[in-house]
């Protein structure tokens, strides 16, 4: 394994940003959405990933002037120390996201799926699988993603069609929600919902060209973005404002309360195998990722060795918080870090260069 | 100080945990002692000074040659031979006895050289001779033959032939070798050297390959390969003669690939038999095979066949360098071979298709792929094979494509079936009863009332009972194999159930999972089906379906990691890249216009379009003839 993890294409791209801006719609995230802007909750995904693409597309012009990664660029236009920062800032967003999902799939498979087992196995048992999955190195990872992509999503579209009879249209009043400014409002804040999109930049030597990054970008986070909009919208359907704010595992609820016949009578179970298989990609792709930024100033050959102990860190920043509801506070506050790594990273540099162009020509002219 | 217990207690502790380095050296040879008739210091400069002594006798035999000759060239030059002859004559005389007293050092210097193999063929006959012996280990080696003729030419002609028993065809020999250069060889003959084995090839061997070996290695390959070697007096080359003619097994039908329709022949443990039936199935005159010995001691062939209007040349290359880069002492089978070459991998998956079936490979070749057949081997290997080759059967192509479709759905479906049903079996009934039919989880529960163990060690116990049933099956000789193994399997799945070991929804299981297994046309994916299901039912017993979804996800992965001879091994869905109409289903033949796109063949165009061509015409007419 090393900083050329093979040569990737779009279906790689679209399948890693699929998979690493996914996992919060099996959380909390959408129950903590529709607290917040009620009725049109729904429409935050898609407001949230449209400022989000913004950003991507802003960063992908600067990385392609440059025709260089991130890092590469940060680099050139923040010097080296400029770059370190750069680079230590976006690995601990990366890490930060990986122990907050590791700590959040583990309480919601005790919740849901293994009430009797010991938390600390549960947790030892992802970030073993997530470590192994990372020892394979990014490329089979991508083409995993994008090979379960299909499964995924036609496993969520199948829950939303089953719950049809639970479906009525009069919840969705009225549909302003909290309001149209509070919506916006909330989708910029919302932002770091998408934040694993910069990945693709970050391992932009192994795309074939730019503008498969921003097809990648543009389709992964799109597919993800309209389940993450159909999820709550059918959510809200189903179970209302008031009921919906009070469940804390929206989607589990809404496969639980599938009924067909007597022969299938409930299924979410079945999708704790769709939990896991997203939890896991995304937990080992941001563990891949937080390993590239942080080997990479460090001139490291290689990023095997890193694993364990990358690993032992993503589960101690996992395990701090004392409780789920600690666990699900700590990871509002992440997303709203995570928003400032959307926006920061695309403005500063895109900044710098402009002015770096401007003083160029100056000089020049 | 005495010897009390406290110091005997204290010197067996530091026996016990302080390392001390073995006196001598260990010898890794049972029953090799210390005294295994070597010499010591003493004899070893004695045999110093009379190996001395010997360099000593060949020096001064040297000069005394230098001399003669010196001498006889200035008479031959001041034109005094008729005075001076008769001495130089004697003197000659005393140098050829001298030399036949000197001849045997000399010999047994080359004999104990390092590289022997590598020597050349010298123009010594007895020097050729001794080498031979050495190398063959004679006289203790009965199987080879040397055999001392005298050619009736003018001179007489001194030669040697060398031959394995067994390996050769002792008729051949008589009358193909021994015969002509005994009794047809007449008149004068070359000196030596080059014309005089061009004289022998072209005028008297009639054998279909002759050849001509400048060094050991070379002789040795021929020999072993069942050639006759024939060294002639004077000559610094030998001549290789085909001979072979070893006992070997005909061409029978597939004995693990049956099929209903198509080809019913096998590959023979014959190399040159095997590329033979390839190449009749393939009768293409671009159609290479090229011949790479592998083993350094044993030099066995290994055929590497390839279109080589197809075929990528890369892909070639990197075949025959890795083939060429093997540095084993011995390879006894394609299967050994083919862990040299493949691409490293952690999983138990073969990376390159292993069949007895000749038109399988002919097919292969013609889409870009490389065979590589192995001298014994009955099976031939394929490369670069993917994931979904190993679901496709011979006969695939010789049914309708609907048949042919369903029964690859079967095949898939069995090897999902195979892998995952006993885990998800334990998942679900320990930990997610609430996803079982109310029935259903009442049926189970009943059915295991009275089984005193856990589920999923009666499901290990029955996966093991399942698995020593069907290695001893194989094991045991004859027809009564498969007998045994299905009464074996009856018998002991009933008499489980009734002493209420098991109970009967795991025998039921475990047939299903056993026969899914068996559906697998490639018996090394069918391997790692049922290693598989062992690894997913411990991470179930452990996480109930978290730990089958890991299980599931790593293996997936995994698969999307690997590659075979540089394609990736999950091509084309992962990475994708242009499917055809012959990864999971099978499209109709007379639409398969391009050949498999991630072996980047040099003609990617398999047939025209349209392929059916007669379509586009008009039948002729009665009247129109």
């Amino acid at each position: 394994m090393s900083y050329q993890p093979g040569l990737m294409g779009v279906a790689e791209g679209i399948g890693l940003t699929f998979v690493i801006m996914l996992p919060r719609v099996f959380l909390t995230s959408p129950a903590i959405t529709i607290s917040t802007l009620q009725n049109l909750s729904w429409a935050a995904p898609l407001l949230n990933w449209a400022i989000a693409l913004a950003m991507f597309y802003l960063l992908a012009r600067v990385t392609g002037r440059f025709k260089d990664d991130l890092y590469g660029v940060s680099e050139r236009l923040l010097g080296k120390a400029g770059a370190w920062a750069f680079a230590f800032f976006y690995f601990a967003l990366f890490i930060l996201d990986a122990a907050s999902l590791l700590r959040q799939f583990a309480e919601n498979t005790l919740l849901s799926a293994l009430p009797a087992t010991e938390f600390r196995v549960i947790i030892f048992w992802y970030i073993s699988f997530a470590a192994i999955l990372v020892f394979f190195g990014i490329e089979g990872i991508a083409r995993t993603a994008y090979l379960v992509m299909p499964f995924i999503v036609g496993g969520v579209l199948a829950v939303i069609l089953l719950l049809a009879p639970f479906y009525d249209i009069y919840r969705l009043l009225p549909w302003q929600g909290a309001g149209i400014g509070t919506a916006v409002g909330r989708g910029l804040t919302l932002a770091g919902l998408n934040f694993g999109v910069l990945l693709l930049l970050i391992l932009a030597p192994s795309f074939q060209k730019p503008a498969t990054l921003k097809t990648a970008a543009f389709y992964g986070g799109g597919v993800s973005a309209a389940l993450r909009t159909l999820v709550i919208f059918f959510f809200l359907l189903a179970f209302g404002v008031a009921e919906g704010m009070e469940k804390t595992l929206p989607f589990f609820e809404m496969s639980r309360l599938v009924y067909l016949s007597r022969y299938v009578q409930r299924i979410e179970s079945l999708f704790i195998v769709i939990w896991v298989i997203v939890g896991l990609l995304a937990i080992a792709i941001d563990i891949f990722i937080a390993l590239c930024l942080i080997a990479r100033p460090l001139g490291l050959p290689s990023l095997r060795p890193l694993v364990p102990m990358v690993a032992l860190i993503v589960v101690n920043l996992a395990v701090i918080p004392p409780d789920l509801n600690a666990v699900v506070e700590a990871d509002n506050r992440l997303i709203m870090l995570l928003s400032a790594g959307v926006y920061g990273g695309p403005l500063l540099l895109s900044a710098v260069a402009y002015f770096k162009g401007r003083k160029k020509r100056s000089w020049f002219a | 100080m005495e010897d009390n217990s406290l110091f005997k207690i204290g010197r067996l502790l530091r026996r016990l945990f302080v390392y001390r380095p073995p006196a001598e050296p260990s010898r890794f040879v049972l029953g090799e002692g210390f005294d295994d008739g070597r010499e010591d210091g003493a004899k070893t400069e004695d045999g110093l000074q009379s190996a001395g002594g010997e360099l000593e006798a060949l020096i001064r035999f040297g000069r005394r040659l230098e001399i003669t000759i010196v001498k006889t060239k200035a008479a031959l030059e001041a034109g005094e031979w008729a005075d001076k002859g008769g001495v130089l004559a004697a003197e000659c005389a005393a140098l050829e006895e001298q030399w036949t007293a000197l001849r045997p050092i000399l010999l047994s210097y080359d004999t104990y050289a390092d590289n022997m193999a590598e020597r050349p063929v010298s123009t010594s006959l007895e020097e050729n001779r001794k080498i031979i012996e050495v190398l063959y280990s004679l006289p203790a080696n009965k199987d080879v033959v040397l055999r001392h003729i005298t050619l009736g030419t003018e001179p007489p002609l001194k030669a040697t032939l060398v031959f394995l028993e067994g390996l050769t065809n002792g008729n051949f020999i008589t009358l193909g070798i021994l015969q002509p250069l005994m009794l047809l060889a007449g008149g004068r003959r070359q000196t030596g050297g080059e014309g005089l084995l061009k004289q022998i090839s072209e005028e008297l061997l009639p054998g279909t390959q002759v050849k001509q070996a400048g060094t050991f290695r070379e002789v040795q390959s021929g020999v072993n390969s069942g050639d006759t070697v024939i060294f002639f007096d004077g000559a610094s080359e030998a001549l290789l003669v085909e001979t072979k003619g070893w006992e070997h097994r005909g061409v029978g039908r597939p004995m693990t690939e049956q099929s209903i329709r198509g080809s019913q022949a096998a590959f023979s443990e014959n190399l040159r038999v095997n590329t033979g039936l390839v190449r009749s199935m393939l009768r293409a005159t671009d159609l290479v095979t090229e011949l790479i010995p592998i083993g350094a001691r044993t030099r066995m062939n290994c055929a590497v066949m390839y279109l080589e209007s197809v075929a990528s040349p890369k892909l070639v290359a990197e075949v025959k360098r890795r083939i060429s880069k093997v540095d084993s002492d011995y390879l006894n089978d394609s299967g050994h071979l083919e862990q040299f070459i493949e691409d490293r991998f952690v999983l138990p998956l073969p990376q390159s298709l292993s069949t007895e079936r000749p038109d399988r490979v002919a097919a292969h070749l013609a889409e870009g792929r490389v065979a590589i057949i192995v001298e014994g081997s009955p099976f031939a290997l394929v490369a670069p094979a993917l994931f979904f080759t190993f679901f496709h059967s011979g006969e695939d192509f010789s049914l309708q494509p609907a048949a042919a479709n369903f029964l690859r759905f079967l095949r898939l479906f069995g090897t999902l079936l195979s892998t995952v049903l006993p885990g998800l079996y334990i998942a679900l009934t320990y930990f997610h009863q609430e996803a079982l039919p109310t029935e259903l989880a009442l049926a189970i529960a009943a059915a295991r009332e009275e089984v005193p163990f856990p589920a999923w060690f009666e499901i290990f116990m029955m996966e093991v009972s399942f698995e020593l049933i069907r290695e001893a099956g194989v094991r045991i000789p004859g027809v009564l194999g498969s007998t045994i193994g299905i009464v074996g399997a009856i018998i002991l799945g009933q008499a489980a159930v009734a002493a209420r070991i098991v109970s009967p929804i795991i025998v039921i299981l475990v047939a299903i999972t056993g026969l899914a297994s068996s559906i697998i046309p490639e018996f090394r994916m069918a391997f790692f089906a049922r290693l598989s299901r062992f690894g997913l039912l411990l991470a179930s017993v452990a996480m109930g379906l978290v730990g089958l979804a890991s299980g599931l996800l790593v293996m997936t992965v995994a698969l999307c990691s690997m590659k075979s001879f540089g394609v990736p091994y999950m091509v084309p869905i992962a990475p994708r890249t242009v499917a055809g109409l012959d990864v999971v289903t099978r499209g109709a033949v007379w639409r398969r216009e391009r050949r498999p796109d991630p072996l980047n063949p040099l003609d990617p165009s398999r047939q025209a379009q349209p392929s059916r061509v007669w379509e586009q015409e008009q039948p002729e007419r009665e009247g129109e003839r």
